[in-house]
């Protein structure tokens, strides 16, 4: 059964913020209100002059704290992993903005109702990717099937809460030191 | 670092029926006593407050949902979601709460005559309780981790406690008041350890919870709250409670909701640094 996760490689993102902008005008989202978000890396993380990113959007997990919470049942977790959400069920109590311990899901207070991430489920549906990972420059961005295993990767990396109880499924690959370039003397 | 935002419904929500639900819970403790020389009104009188004090804190709920005409969905997930399970027991205490109101009428139909007052009012404080531990477990939000544990139903209780024990001052006296006066003093005392202790124990804990523990112990609001309880405390001495205090007991109260909705940190909040 296939178990979709978005997989990061801090290595290879250079912050451009693409994947957040492809995001927001695949989904048509509101000002003020992003689904994907680039986090910069403190220097405790990664103390270099260069800059490391993680792109973040919904970790899709496995006993979602959202899903948990929300009482009047808007999230449903889908066999292949994606936790979807429905706007139309959802009536803005905004306890999932309580429970998620990534602060993933947003409140719309135009539309009066939650929003998050949905992995473009409805792309992958169609064979697509998601807009996020389509855009991404670098390939630092991009889809993974769990199930087939992901070389490498880890999945609680520094600057991320550690949350096994509640099981993430984004992948990480962590920044290398940079490569620094001497011109012979 | 980005705290939680401040949600007043919630804080009004919270203390209004936490207050209703103590109130509830002494009334049924108190009944032989206030059964005494005109036990009609000063109950009434009682359960009104009540039921005026739970229908303004479920109007407050309503103002934080964003959309409040789909609230008869909030039952969907009952089987997984505590908030489901806290909503259904507010409405119940609330429901019991008016038949208790009710009964107290003249015009009570004959089928609520005839239930036993006591097991009627001992079955509304029972189910509030349960209200409030619902209300706790809800609130210990798996993406707060200072408060992702019993400290948000230990809040609660003292609240319960502490509210209910003053306002129930007004309507007994004798015997059964110099109980409620050493239940209001425990109750206080309690709350005061707890609230002097939390934020250094959260000190000791990863950066998101050692933060909460900073920002409450550089906050007035925290501070001024135990102040407040520790002068209440001064001022109930000689075993006397003075018909203001519940009135400012409830300010302090909402004032310390205030603190736990703004102060403490969400998770979320530290994306990027050292946990």
């Amino acid at each position: 059964m296939t178990r979709y996760a978005f997989s990061v490689n801090a290595d290879l993102c250079i912050g451009c913020n693409t994947c957040a902008m492809a995001c927001k005008n695949q989904n048509g989202l509101d000002d003020g209100i992003n689904w994907r978000i680039v986090y910069p890396l403190s220097e405790e993380i990664y103390p270099h002059r260069e800059r490391a990113f993680f792109s973040l959007a919904c970790n899709h997990c496995d006993n979602p704290a959202c899903l948990k919470g929300c009482p009047v049942g808007a999230y449903t977790k889908r066999p292949d992993g994606i936790v979807a959400h429905s706007q139309d069920t959802c009536i803005g109590c905004r306890a999932c903005l309580l429970n998620c311990p990534f602060g993933v899901p947003k409140f719309n207070a135009l539309k009066g109702n939650v929003e998050k991430c949905s992995m473009c489920n409805e792309r992958i549906d169609a064979g697509m990717s998601p807009a996020c990972v389509q855009a991404c420059p670098t390939r630092a961005l991009t889809l993974v099937d769990l199930a087939a295993g992901v070389e490498g990767a880890i999945s609680s990396p520094p600057g991320f809460p550690r949350r096994p109880d509640v099981g993430p499924s984004t992948r990480f690959k962590m920044p290398t030191a940079p490569v620094v370039v001497r011109r012979k003397v | 670092m980005e705290m939680q935002s401040l949600d007043l419904p919630l804080v009004f929500f919270t203390v209004l029926t936490q207050t209703a639900i103590g109130m509830a819970m002494f009334a049924a403790l108190c009944l032989p006593a206030t059964a005494g020389a005109s036990p009609g009104n000063r109950l009434r009188t009682e359960w009104i407050m009540i039921v005026v004090l739970v229908s303004l804190g479920t109007a407050a709920a309503f103002l934080h949902i964003g959309k409040p005409l789909g609230v008869f969905r909030i039952l969907n997930n009952i089987g997984v979601s505590w908030l489901s399970r806290e909503i259904l027991l507010v409405g119940l205490f609330s429901g019991l709460a008016a038949l208790n109101l009710l009964k107290l009428l003249p015009l009570a139909p004959k089928a609520l005559q005839n239930i036993d007052r006591l097991l009627l009012m001992r079955g509304t404080a029972v189910v509030g309780l349960l209200a409030v531990v619902a209300t706790g477990i809800t609130y210990a939000w798996t993406g707060i981790d200072a408060i992702y544990n019993i400290v948000p139903l230990a809040f609660f209780l003292s609240t319960v406690f502490v509210l209910g024990a003053a306002f129930a001052s007004w309507f007994v006296e004798g015997e059964p008041f110099l109980k409620v006066h050493g239940a209001l003093v425990m109750a206080l005392v309690a709350s005061l350890v707890l609230r002097i202790c939390l934020p250094f124990i959260w000190l000791s804990g990863g950066t998101v919870v050692h933060n909460s523990g900073q920002h409450y112990l550089q906050s007035p609001l925290h501070w001024l709250h135990i102040l407040a309880f520790l002068a209440a405390l001064y001022v109930i001495r000689g075993r006397r409670i003075p018909k203001w205090l519940p009135i400012l007991l409830v300010l302090v109260e909402l004032m310390g909701r205030t603190a736990i909705f703004a102060l403490v940190e969400t998770s979320g909040s530290n994306i990027g640094n050292l946990y």
